[in-house]
């Protein structure tokens, strides 16, 4: 039996929803109920940049994958794992 | 938003004394545990490149760890931002006429509550261990008349310094409020 590489790829996408929701749960906190000051909106703004860039190098590298690759999980391992 | 300049039932002549939040030395504690946390997936790969030299070749293993590496990251990410939340937002503030407790608890609970200063009727700070005694970090305890529960402001810095100013806005308050009956 074979499987599609990008299977794996779905599954993160489902946890890249979950952690985008939870990541907009913590800035709707950090903005609704922090102390309106300029420390509170940089702070936000660094949270949001590195969340960005963390995103950006993960599509850099996940953009290079060819996803329509199968995946053996037993019978004759044409494409070895490793 | 909360603002320094317009507080919750803000009353007249009412002004911000200090507003209080954890000892600077929690959110230290908070950045090395996430660094540490960090190091891990390196460490592994390090590990895992010296003893499986062909791991992270091929067509296959390579964009599972990249996967693996990025949720690890952004979740990591997310913790810590919602650790710094946690710390950024439990804030204590003292106004001439009364104290303030705002404490963030976890991501869906969060308890406001405030007693007049004229209320208060016994105060402690506290300092245990190594670490509060060094950086001078602790709580203090604020006991107000008929009430069970106690105010608490957690790992606080200067703790005794906080302790003197609630006793004096405290006293001073009393005596007004004396004066107010009185008249």
């Amino acid at each position: 039996m074979a499987i599609q590489l990008a299977l794996f790829l779905y599954i993160y996408y489902g946890f890249l929803v979950i952690w985008a929701l939870l990541f907009l749960a913590v800035i709707y906190h950090m903005l609704k109920f922090g102390l309106k000051s300029f420390a509170t909106f940089l702070l936000t703004f660094i949270f949001i940049a590195v969340a960005i860039l963390l995103l950006n190098v993960s599509y850099i590298y996940l953009s290079q994958v060819d996803w329509s690759k199968m995946i053996v999980i037993w019978g004759n391992f044409s494409s070895p794992l490793f | 938003m909360l603002s320094k300049y317009r507080l919750p039932n803000q009353q007249e002549g009412e002004e911000i004394i200090k507003i209080i939040r954890r000892d600077f030395f929690i959110l230290v504690k908070k950045i090395v545990l996430f660094l540490l946390l960090n190091l891990l997936p390196l460490i592994f790969f390090y590990l895992a490149s010296l003893n499986f030299p062909t791991m992270l070749v091929g067509d296959i293993s390579p964009p599972l760890l990249i996967l693996g590496a990025s949720i690890y990251y952004l979740f990591m990410w997310l913790l810590f931002f919602f650790s710094f939340v946690d710390y950024y937002l439990d804030v204590w503030i003292v106004t001439n006429k009364r104290i303030i407790d705002i404490e963030q608890r976890g991501l869906f609970s969060r308890v406001i509550s405030e007693q007049k200063l004229y209320r208060v009727q016994d105060v402690t700070s506290e300092t245990h261990g190594f670490f509060p005694t060094i950086f001078a970090y602790g709580s203090v305890l604020i006991q107000t008349a008929g009430e069970k529960e106690r105010f608490h402001f957690k790992q606080i810095p200067d703790p005794d310094k906080v302790r003197d100013v609630i006793i004096k806005l405290a006293e001073k308050n009393k005596k007004e409020e004396k004066i107010k009956d009185d008249v």
